[in-house]
């Protein structure tokens, strides 16, 4: 927002010299100042009011008074609720996050040359992504159901283990990880297909003229160039996962015996704020999330030094 | 480093949740139009959580306009999901709808927030007659002496049946007069071996199931005062084990798991259940559907040691926001009032609450003996709650559960549940 050069001693001539000197800088900050205060009434205002909701008390129609520490100590003192929901939600997302190399296999062999019908199967691919989650999320319940279901119909023909999917603890939140891996596939395979298209033909033939087979090209050419979408997408999607509700609200329902095993931490910030009327612990909750998801993403950024390579 | 940013930004969304759901309400105030000088025009806004509702509360409306010439009033649905959320947050900050559809189990709130609307006067000048309503209704909407809204409907519970699968099973259809036990023996009598039919569904649902049986053993779900639990006694204790034994002692029902992969009212209609407890008000769904109108009818409620069948109803109230606070009492007072407890009734949708107009709802689906409903309203407890019913009640399915699957026994999951239940009490008593 700095408009002027280094500071300068204050004197009298400097502001009415100013607006001739630069005329575009009034124009600059107009423009800017649109997209900022965007930031500032839509994200660091209602961030703002979160943080001090979350040292408060009260209810909606009281209105709110700061006390203090309270609400922090009770999410942390009471039961092991936001331990167990903070695991489950980074198990989510180290599942999830094994869509990525899912993602790079299929988007090599959408990438071969000669292949036909590329688009179609591009489209394909990227049909969950446009598709409602609710819808998404019933259509799963539908295939995972214990008593009807699709898939132990099919596993019952070929003599494997059939189960209330998603109704067993044991299984409840991977088998919605494995719908969140199938959701995030298309958004994945459009960012690595645009790295896939950005490595430089050249680098490929020299490989070939060196001998090199088509699996060798994969991992020793192809691989390392694309290490900056892979990057990308990683982070993209152990976000997305951190902030997961609605697949785990949809396909399990209320009374679901797995429920308690599989709660993220978002589905516990909807039962503290909305459900039970206690915004003040849900904001703590939000900032739980909020510090989560800047530490898991922090790291992220610190280990792609190792593997990350720019070209 | 413009990506750090970014994702900053991204991150900061996760915070954002909470202010967003507060932010956005949208509901527009009553008052479009002049400011309610003599004979201008008064708009009002209503808002519901039922779009089944909707045609039945549109006649309603017509008639409130006829006879109130120069005011006008917009339906307002929000989904079940949304509702109780925008209703507070948007009466919280002043633009609120003027009138709209409560329960029970959240007036309490409201009524300590001093948002509603008496309506004491407004009755008064209807005419209507209080005694007319189901009186355990009509406490709950009044508060140190101040009515706050009358139910506009009820719903008990009854005993639905297959009628199919009992002729199939050579089994007599439930009576009036049944058990506990004979439910058991029943049951067990129409449960096929192969899972293709179980006798009878127990899902874990407070309304339909497991309270009605708590207060059948002579047990309550909370104090009459209000200030403690009552699930820890060997009555309630009584009133839940009857569910769990059906499907881990008598096998007479699928697992809590099958019901959270198919709801058992979805069951119950495609005929893998022969019986199910549960409310007046799916009378119109099971009337859509072929299978279930051909093959579905009702009973009452088998009895324990006394009889009891959980009773519920909505009420409308005026929210003290409004621009127009005669207007929206009167609105409030009418919408509960004996012509629109007759529109409701015909429609078969939910049983008006006003005496004299059930008939109709009785007449609106023929093939299903709905009488049973009426019948059992004078031995209705009403739905338990107290000032903060969600701070407890949305706890009983996490204590509940292992009891349902077995893993627990229901002593302890019943003692876990009154714990929490407590200190949720507690907490609510003394804020």
């Amino acid at each position: 927002m700095r408009t002027k050069g280094p500071a300068a001693p204050p004197g009298a001539a400097e502001p009415r010299r100013r607006p001739n000197r630069h005329p575009d800088n009034a124009w600059a900050v107009i423009l800017l100042a649109v997209p900022f205060g965007g930031l500032v009434v839509f994200y660091l205002w209602p961030l703002l009011r979160t943080v001090l909701l979350s040292f408060s008390e009260g209810t909606a129609f009281s209105g709110y008074t700061i006390t203090g520490l309270d609400n922090w100590q009770r999410l942390f003192e009471n039961g092991d609720d936001i331990w167990r929901a903070l695991l489950n939600t980074l198990v989510y997302a180290a599942i999830v996050l094994l869509g990525v190399p899912i993602a790079m296999v299929i988007a090599a062999l959408l990438h071969q040359r000669g292949l036909r019908g590329r688009s179609f199967y591009r489209t394909l691919y990227f049909v969950p992504v446009v598709t409602m989650p609710v819808a998404v999320a019933m259509v799963w319940r539908y295939i995972y159901n214990g008593d009807f279901g699709l898939l132990n119909e099919v596993l019952d023909t070929v003599g494997g283990p059939t189960r209330a999917w998603v109704a067993d603890p044991d299984t409840a939140l991977y088998a919605v990880a494995v719908v969140g891996i199938w959701m995030a596939l298309g958004t994945n395979l459009i960012i690595l297909a645009a790295g896939l298209e950005s490595v430089p033909q050249t680098l490929e033939e020299a490989a070939m003229l060196d001998g090199a087979g088509p699996i060798r090209r994969f991992f020793s050419v192809t691989v390392p160039l694309l290490t900056p979408s892979i990057f990308l997408v990683s982070v993209l999607s152990v976000i997305g996962s951190l902030q997961m509700f609605d697949l785990l609200f949809i396909m399990l329902g209320r009374t679901n015996p797995a429920l308690a095993d599989s709660k993220t931490i978002v589905y516990l910030f909807y039962e503290e704020a909305f459900v039970r009327n206690d915004r003040p612990l849900g904001a703590v909750i939000a900032l739980v999330t909020l510090v989560v998801t800047l530490a898991v993403t922090a790291v992220q950024f610190r280990l792609q030094r190792r593997w990350v390579t720019y070209a | 480093m413009k990506s750090t940013k970014t994702l900053l930004a991204l991150a900061a969304t996760a915070a954002v949740l909470t202010l967003a759901a507060c932010g956005d309400n949208g509901a527009s105030a009553g008052g479009s139009g002049d400011d309610g000088g003599d004979g201008e025009e008064v708009n009002l806004t209503f808002a519901t959580f039922s779009p089944d509702q909707e045609p039945a509360i549109r006649q309603i409306l017509d008639v409130f306009e006829e006879e109130n010439p120069g005011v006008s009033v917009e339906i307002q649905i929000i989904p079940w999901t949304d509702y109780w959320s925008t209703l507070q947050t948007s009466t919280a900050g002043g633009t609120g709808p003027d009138v709209a559809w409560m329960l029970g189990a959240k007036i309490g709130q409201y009524v300590d927030g001093g948002v509603l609307l008496p309506l004491d006067d407004a009755f008064e000048e209807s005419g209507l007659d209080i005694d007319k309503y189901p009186e355990q209704l009509v406490d709950l909407f009044v508060d140190d002496g101040t009515t706050y809204a009358l139910p506009k409907d009820f719903d008990t519970i009854g005993l639905w049946y297959n009628k199919a699968l009992f002729d199939e099973a050579g089994v007599a259809y439930p009576t009036p007069d049944w058990t506990w036990d004979d439910v058991i023996a029943n049951a067990q009598a129409l449960t096929k071996p192969d899972g293709s039919v179980y006798g009878i569904g127990a899902p874990m649902d407070p309304q339909a199931t497991y309270y009605n049986t708590i207060y059948q053993a002579g047990g309550e779900v909370i104090s009459e005062d209000g200030t403690t639990s009552g699930f820890d006694s060997p009555e309630a204790i009584e009133g839940i084990k009857f569910w769990t034994d059906m499907i881990n002692v008598h096998h007479v029902s699928p697992t809590l798991e099958s019901f959270a992969d198919t709801e058992s009212v979805a069951q119950f209609m495609s005929g893998r259940l022969a019986m199910l407890t549960t409310g007046s008000f799916y009378a119109i769904r099971f009337a859509n559907d072929e299978y279930a109108s051909a093959n579905l009818d009702v009973t009452e409620l088998p009895a324990g040691a006394q009889e009891a069948t959980i009773i519920n109803g909505i009420g409308n109230v005026a929210l003290a926001s409004t621009e127009h606070p005669e207007e929206a009492a009167r609105l409030a007072v009418f919408l509960s009032g004996e012509e629109a407890s007759q529109i409701s009734s015909e429609t078969g949708t939910v049983i008006g609450s006003y005496e004299g107009t059930q008939q109709a709802f009785v007449d609106a689906f023929p093939q299903f003996n709905l009488q049973a409903f009426l019948d059992q309203a004078e031995n209705g407890v009403v739905l338990p709650v107290s000032r903060n019913t969600d701070a407890w009640a949305s706890r009983e399915g996490e204590f509940l559960t292992p009891a349902w699957t077995g893993e627990q026994s229901v002593e302890d999951a019943a003692a876990g549940l009154a714990g929490a239940m407590n200190e949720a009490l507690a907490q609510e008593n003394q804020g």
